[in-house]
């Protein structure tokens, strides 16, 4: 399988204070990667790093590549702006627009203006709510506020809002983790959907839907990646005793 | 045990009460100085009228005859007698006029009408023909210049700030700038105006825009600190959601953060504007005392504005122009009672 | 595809937005600080910041005299001090009731009430001073066969204080409602009754908030022109009786300049003095309110 991000010798400070430790890590096309660790291990930050959202914090700077499709996504020359048309981010907590329905998902297509005229959009919009698995439970409203929504539906229309500028590449920051096991069991069905058009990293603090959604396991401690290697294997038989503890659960 | 429990409910029980009792005062304060304004000032919304009757009618001509009601036409008294009429106040009436009056009083020939010339005409040397209406449109005309000072400079300072600053000693430095100049006295911002914009640019003395200008550098740091509590209070969620789908930041300012923040803004700008429309002491400073008998047409004439009318109303002992003084600061608090309840209105709204 | 130059404009645009507020800064210290220095070329420094007597005028020989502003600065602090001998006190338990006796719906309607009596122009004020307090004081005073003037310190100072109380509860009340709630919680779940709870812990946790808006407070009385100028005096006078007529420091400045407006006359640049020590003694306050708050906290935590 090809590598759609490969990140090389990874160093991340944030002024004075490095989070991450030389991390290099494949990430193969259309798969899920989960990235696990015991809180504050960097996970997060590796995530942010791939679609460069740490730039809006003050005086963070980095060492080494993060290659996307070969090319450094840290170069000079590269537009951020466009960087996230092809990696795009599903947070924590669901934070839709103050918006309707229509509008979050019309948002991104609207300002990379991806469609030519009206139908076009609205063919997008259907589009993309039926991919995330919500377009029959809110066709009828589509123009009421987004956030009447539950919190599941939310998550799932920040899912659709975010595949509508068609990246290749989705983030997901523990993006059950604000959800009910229902709604939760709706997203790990969703993401195995999606595997078969993007390739998605999640970070999640939850051992069992790594183990249920992804088929690479990278594990970090205090930032440094411990290991990383096919999901089954390493959870069966972890080569490292930090990741072994964390599985068995002595902490994290 | 159980007598330090009572002494304890005792000292809770006398506690809440000075709480209460000190409501009970500040409010009875307030409401005295409200209620005595009301009182004193809403007669001015009315005048005395006398009755004069045309002895021959038939030598007026069509219009006159067919306006006067009854052969007579109703004129407006004289000060004395409109206090008189309205407190029995004699004051440099003679005994003989007095006389004259009651007897008009039992004969129907004078009355009190609602005084629309309070609110129409302009200033006069005489309080029953004196009228607020070149303080309003002094007001009118010096908020204006005032709002398109202060509204886009304070916004783009607050943008600046909260979304774009870098952190440094620069910025600190702005920062601690602007939180002063909210706190400096309204005086100092006079001075300010008389040295640099009267003195130093010879922009013409008394006029709205000199007026305008300087109530605009009043008001500009607290637009600031309001818009930027406004910014500040946008969940950064959101923010990052927008960056996330490809966003440029002034996309996400414009798209997202500003209109959440509007609210807020609009409030922070409404009311400093009241507070501006309410301040006296930096236009005395550029010269709007003196008596301004016809209102102003351009930003550059002559002006006075509604507060300062009222000042000068205020030095004057007849007791006509006290109760015009009142009736003033009746209409001044009513305008700003309204801009507050919009202000209000606004917060309540979205705060949902 | 997007229009980079027109971010860079916009930025540029709330840039220069930020730097004029600091020239406004600069504005102000240099205009007043260009005429005092004027004025201290005419008058010394000393004679004015020490001086007893305060009739200021400029002889035939170009000498000046009487520019002496102590009186201005007792009659400023006598007034003051009433003004805040009503306020504090009273601004102070009206911030305690509303924020931890008064139910919401009290908080929903008191609050906002406050704060837009908080708006109401000075000028009202003074006018009330004049026409009402003025003489109830008097006749009172008189009852008791005291003598009291019509411009006396107390009017002014009552009305100052009555003026400056909504303002001080507001911002007390803003100190004591944003201490976390697991304080309260805390000495509550210990047996202490709400006055206890108020007086030994929440009260000393917002002490430097409330000493910031105490220092506010006090700002504003110091720098308030409207009511001294309709209630107070117009001539210096010496003393701390507060049944006697003082003037302070803005009804100066407002006196000096709204009579001869000639620009180079001393009196008229002797109100640009005042203004000054008025912006000096104003910033000190504000600048203790604001930044010596941060680190009194930062230090005792």
């Amino acid at each position: 399988m090809p590598l759609k991000i490969d990140v090389k010798d990874l160093n991340l400070f944030y002024g004075d204070k490095q989070a991450l430790f030389n991390v290099s890590l494949g990430f193969p096309e259309f798969q899920t990667t989960a990235l696990m660790g015991p809180s504050g291990c960097g996970k997060s930050s590796l995530l942010r790093c791939l679609n460069r959202l740490n730039d809006i914090i003050p005086n963070v700077h980095i060492q080494g590549k993060v290659l996307l499709d070969k090319e450094d996504i840290y170069a000079p020359s590269l537009d951020v702006v466009e960087l996230r048309t092809h990696v795009g981010m599903v947070f924590q907590k669901p934070n839709p627009f103050p918006h309707s329905i229509y509008e979050n998902v019309a948002y991104g297509p609207r300002i990379h203006t991806l469609f030519k005229d009206k139908t076009e959009l609205d063919e997008i919009v259907e589009k993309n709510l039926a991919r995330a698995g919500l377009w029959d439970e809110v066709k009828d409203r589509l123009h009421q506020p987004a956030t009447r929504l539950s919190g599941g539906q939310q998550q799932r229309l920040c899912i659709a809002r975010a595949i509508a500028v068609n990246p290749e590449v989705i983030l997901m920051d523990e993006p059950c983790s604000a959800l009910d096991p229902i709604a939760t069991a709706r997203v790990e069905e969703l993401i195995d959907e999606l595997r078969e058009r993007f390739t998605i990293v999640i970070v999640t603090h939850n051992l069992q839907q790594a183990a249920r959604v992804s088929q690479q396991t990278a594990f970090f401690h205090s930032g440094h990646l411990v290991e990383a290697g096919e999901t089954g294997a390493l959870f069966t038989m972890p080569q490292d005793e930090r990741t072994q503890g964390y599985i068995t659960g002595r902490y994290g | 045990m159980t007598s330090s429990l009572k002494t304890r409910r005792r000292k809770e029980k006398w506690f809440r009460r000075m709480g209460f009792l000190s409501l009970c005062l500040a409010l009875l304060f307030l409401g005295g100085i409200l209620g005595k304004i009301v009182y004193t000032g809403y007669p001015a919304f009315f005048r005395t009228e006398v009755a004069a009757q045309a002895e021959r009618p038939d030598l007026l001509n069509v219009h006159a005859r067919y306006f006067l009601k009854e052969n007579k036409k109703w004129i407006t008294a004289s000060d004395d007698v409109d206090m008189y009429y309205k407190h029995e106040v004699v004051g440099n009436l003679t005994p003989h006029q007095i006389q004259a009056i009651d007897s008009l009083k039992n004969q129907g020939q004078i009355r009190l009408v609602f005084n629309t010339g309070f609110f129409t005409h302009s200033d006069s040397r005489e309080p029953e023909l004196a009228g607020i209406w070149g303080g309003l449109i002094g007001s009118l005309l010096t908020l204006f210049v005032t709002f398109c000072t202060a509204f886009p400079i304070g916004i783009g300072t607050a943008l600046y700030l909260e979304e774009f600053a870098p952190k440094n000693r620069f910025t600190n430095w702005v920062e601690a700038n602007i939180n002063n100049l909210a706190a400096v006295p309204s005086i100092l911002f006079g001075l300010l105006g008389l040295v640099f914009f009267i003195h130093f640019l010879g922009l013409p003395r008394p006029s709205a825009l000199v007026g305008g200008l300087t109530l605009g550098l009043m008001s500009l740091p607290v637009i600031v600190v309001a818009t930027r509590a406004a910014l500040s209070s946008v969940p950064p969620t959101l923010k990052e959601a927008a960056l996330g789908l490809g966003a440029t930041p002034l996309q996400v300012l414009f798209h997202h953060v500003v209109p959440m923040a509007m609210p807020g803004i609009m409030t922070g700008v409404i009311l400093s504007l009241a507070r501006a429309l309410g301040e006296t002491a930096p236009l005395l400073m550029i010269g709007m005392v003196a008596f301004i008998a016809t209102p102003p047409s351009t930003f550059l004439d002559p002006t006075t504005v509604l507060p300062v009318q009222i000042f000068n109303w205020s030095r004057s002992s007849e007791m006509g122009f006290v109760e015009n003084t009142s009736g003033a600061i009746l209409v001044l608090l009513i305008v700003l009672a309204i801009l507050n309840g919009i202000a209000i209105f606004i917060r309540k709204k979205f705060e949902s | 595809m997007r229009s980079l130059w027109l971010e860079r404009l916009v930025r540029y645009f709330f840039f220069l937005c930020a730097l004029s507020a600091v020239v406004i800064t600069i504005g102000i210290v240099v205009s007043l600080l260009g005429e005092t220095l004027r004025f201290f070329a005419r008058v010394s420094i000393i004679d004015f910041l020490f001086g007893l007597t305060w009739a200021p005028q400029t002889l035939p020989t170009g000498e000046t005299s009487g520019f002496g502003a102590i009186p201005l600065f007792t009659g400023t602090a006598l007034i003051t001090l009433i003004a805040m001998a009503v306020a504090l006190p009273c601004g102070t338990m009206v911030a305690i009731y509303l924020s931890e006796y008064a139910s919401q719906t009290m908080r929903q309607i008191f609050k906002p009430v406050l704060e837009t009596l908080a708006g109401i122009p000075t000028l009202v004020y003074g006018f009330f001073a004049v026409t009402t307090l003025g003489p109830l004081l008097r006749d009172t005073a008189e009852f008791f066969h005291l003598s009291l003037v019509s411009e006396s310190a107390l009017n002014a100072g009552l009305i100052m204080g009555i003026m400056i109380l909504p303002y001080m509860s507001s911002l007390c009340e803003d100190a004591l409602h944003s201490l976390p709630v697991a304080l309260r919680e805390g000495s509550m779940g210990l047996g202490a009754t709400s006055s206890e709870t108020i007086l030994k812990v929440l009260l000393p946790a917002a002490f430097p908030n409330l000493m910031a808006a105490f220092l506010l407070s006090l700002s504003r009385a110091i720098g308030e022109t409207m009511i001294v100028v309709m209630a107070a005096g117009l001539a210096a006078n010496l003393t701390f009786n507060p049944f006697e007529a003082v003037t302070t420091v803005t009804v100066q400045i407002v006196s000096l300049l709204t009579g001869d407006q000639e620009f180079d006359n001393a009196k008229t640049l002797a109100a640009f003095g005042l203004g000054f020590v008025l912006f000096v003694l104003t910033f000190v306050l504000n600048l203790l309110a604001l930044y010596g708050v941060k680190r009194y906290k930062r230090i005792y935590g």
